[in-house]
């Protein structure tokens, strides 16, 4: 039996209600994958290894599992893929970069170890911009498998820098995938490509077997087709870890028990000052939404403090310190975009005062953030300005700009103080605009409060079909 | 738009399109010379010659931000002595 789209483009939840009813089994469901993997990949630029041998042995204890009636919980049986900057033992980890394209680390990163134990099956390292962009990226083609392509319109790019991830979960080549953020990674392309993309908050999960861009900024996170799919996976990936002294040891539980009362959520102040005419127009259609469940606080503004220049100078002097070596080397000459050649130097010449002053503004405003959301679960913005870039075209001429009066500047739209200080975000189609590509809106939690905003968010989609939407695949 | 960090997709910061011509080199204060002449002498030849004129943009940048940190004030002694790196025990 040949599994079609309609079994492809389900939830997690879905597909394992398939599993345990015997409509298809992990190997079945993981072939499907596999092929499509290798079929559509290419035409996405998503896909770096296919790890067929391992998925199907991983599928294969799967099975033999659920007939003993040993089940691992939600992802058992359940494909994924990985962007490349995760080690998973017997595959490349080219980090996205050609001066990496056979580096093999046989090891499991923590994450991929725990969705192991959970039961996934592995069925690809996926797409991404090579050294996840810390070299100064400024258009699409930067990475040696060539740009990530959106699959509402290959012309457009997929985002960065898991541009692989987003590609690969919007055409359903994997029911979820594992990306990271250290600003933007993940809110980018759940934007571009319309699925489901969950920030987790700095040190929920431990980023033992990953590659290294900002110690005190990377975060591991799922990008899915709902927001309940990438509460279960969290729920796999979450807590403490030796391998990773940043990992807290708090548990994360889904489903959270219910709390009382409507979610709290603030409306960021002029939040569609700015933004695309369509991307307004579906945060007001999605605020219609949220106010149906949840009782929206207008107006609610962000600490007045430089977190964009805070977080520039904090990922700058990180970068250059995590690649120190390879920029002596000269290796970055064989990067693929030609500003990545050179870009990353620039983080060499951050002062340490610079550096340890970004740190104190980032206490600041942690703790001006703290008193800011006290009564709220979160607030709710625009996730991007814009739409999703096209490919072929540097990214500051991607779309004409829109003049922003300094006083109206809504603040936090492109997530600085939120990476800058670890905030969860669940980034949740919501339309579409320009060119028929994705909108999108963000969910920015308090530390750790990723249970409530995935509940608004999980409610939000109850409530529209958008994370049900198909871009159109036919050749 | 927030200025693009490394790692970050926004739109770059200075408007340098890949394989475009370097524009005309903004102006940098003293400081910001001896910061330029250390990246040069940092990078040694695995910069080319023109690829120097296209990171200038980006240390006046750099420099900007700097300027925006340092002109903010923050309470001094009256910050949390701790936090600010972790524990340096190793033990949180």
């Amino acid at each position: 039996m040949t599994l079609g789209d309609d079994v492809l483009f389900s939830t997690v939840v879905e597909l394992g209600r398939g599993l345990r009813a015997g409509a298809f089994g992990p190997v079945e469901l993981a072939q499907a994958y596999l092929d499509r993997l290798e079929s559509l990949g290419p035409r996405f630029g998503a896909v770096i290894s296919i790890t067929r041998e391992r998925a199907l042995a991983e599928a294969k204890q799967a099975a033999t599992e659920l007939k003993a009636g040993k089940d691992r919980g939600p992802l058992h049986g359940i494909p994924y893929g990985v962007k490349d900057l995760l080690a998973a033992r017997g595959t490349k980890t080219t980090w996205g970069a050609a001066p990496f394209r056979d580096q093999v680390i046989d090891e499991d990163s923590t994450v991929v170890a725990r969705l192991r134990d959970a039961g996934a099956v592995l069925c690809a390292k996926l797409a991404m911009v090579e050294l996840a962009g810390s070299m100064g990226y400024e258009q699409a083609d930067a990475s040696f498998t060539g740009p990530g392509r959106t699959p509402w319109n290959p012309a457009y790019w997929s985002g960065g820098s898991s541009s692989g991830p987003g590609a690969a979960v919007a055409a359903a080549l994997v029911p979820f995938a594992i990306a990271s953020e250290t600003w933007g990674s993940i809110f980018f392309p759940s934007t571009a490509c319309g699925v489901t993309g969950l920030r987790p908050t700095y040190g929920r999960v431990s980023r033992a077997g990953a590659m290294a861009l900002s110690w005190t900024m990377d975060k591991l996170g799922p990008m899915g087709r709902s927001a309940e799919d990438c509460a279960l996976v969290l729920a796999a990936i979450a807590g403490a870890d030796p391998r990773d002294p940043t990992a807290a040891a708090r548990r994360f539980r889904w489903p959270e028990k219910r709390r009382a009362g409507k979610p709290r959520l603030g409306v960021l102040r002029n939040a569609t000052v700015g933004v695309q005419p369509e991307v307004a127009e579906r945060f007001t259609a999605a605020l219609a939404v949220l106010g149906q469940f949840a009782t929206l606080v207008p107006d609610f503004t962000l600490p007045d403090l430089p977190c964009d220049a805070a977080a520039t100078i904090v990922i700058q002097a990180e970068a250059a310190s995590a690649f120190e070596d390879f920029l002596a080397s000269g290796r970055a000459r064989e990067l693929a975009a030609p500003e990545d050649r050179f870009g990353g130097h620039v983080g060499r010449v951050v002062l340490a005062t610079e550096y340890i002053k970004a740190l104190r503004v980032r206490g600041a405003a942690a703790r001006a953030f703290a008193d800011a959301s006290r009564d709220l679960d979160g607030y709710v913005a625009p996730t991007l300005d814009t739409v999703t870039y096209p490919i072929g075209k540097p990214f500051e001429e991607a779309w004409p700009k829109i003049e922003t009066p300094p006083d109206q500047k809504p603040g936090d739209i492109g997530g600085g103080l939120a990476n800058l200080v670890g905030l969860p975000g669940v980034f949740v189609p919501d339309g579409f605009g320009r060119e028929g590509l994705p909108t999108s809106l963000a969910f920015t939690g308090r530390p750790f409060g990723e249970a409530a905003i995935l509940d608004a968010a999980r409610e939000y989609q109850a409530r529209t079909d958008w994370h049900r939407k198909r871009p159109p695949l036919s050749a | 738009v927030p200025a693009p960090p490394a790692g970050a997709p926004a739109p770059a910061a200075s408007p340098v399109p890949a394989a475009s011509p370097a524009p005309a080199a903004p102006a940098l204060d003293a400081a910001g010379e001896a910061r330029m002449a250390l990246l040069v002498a940092l990078a040694g030849d695995t910069i080319k010659p023109d690829e120097l004129a296209k990171l200038r943009p980006h240390v006046v940048e750099l420099v900007g931000m700097a300027a925006k940190l340092r002109s903010t004030k923050l309470p001094g002694s009256a910050e949390p002595h701790g936090g600010l790196i972790g524990n340096p025990s190793g033990v949180p």
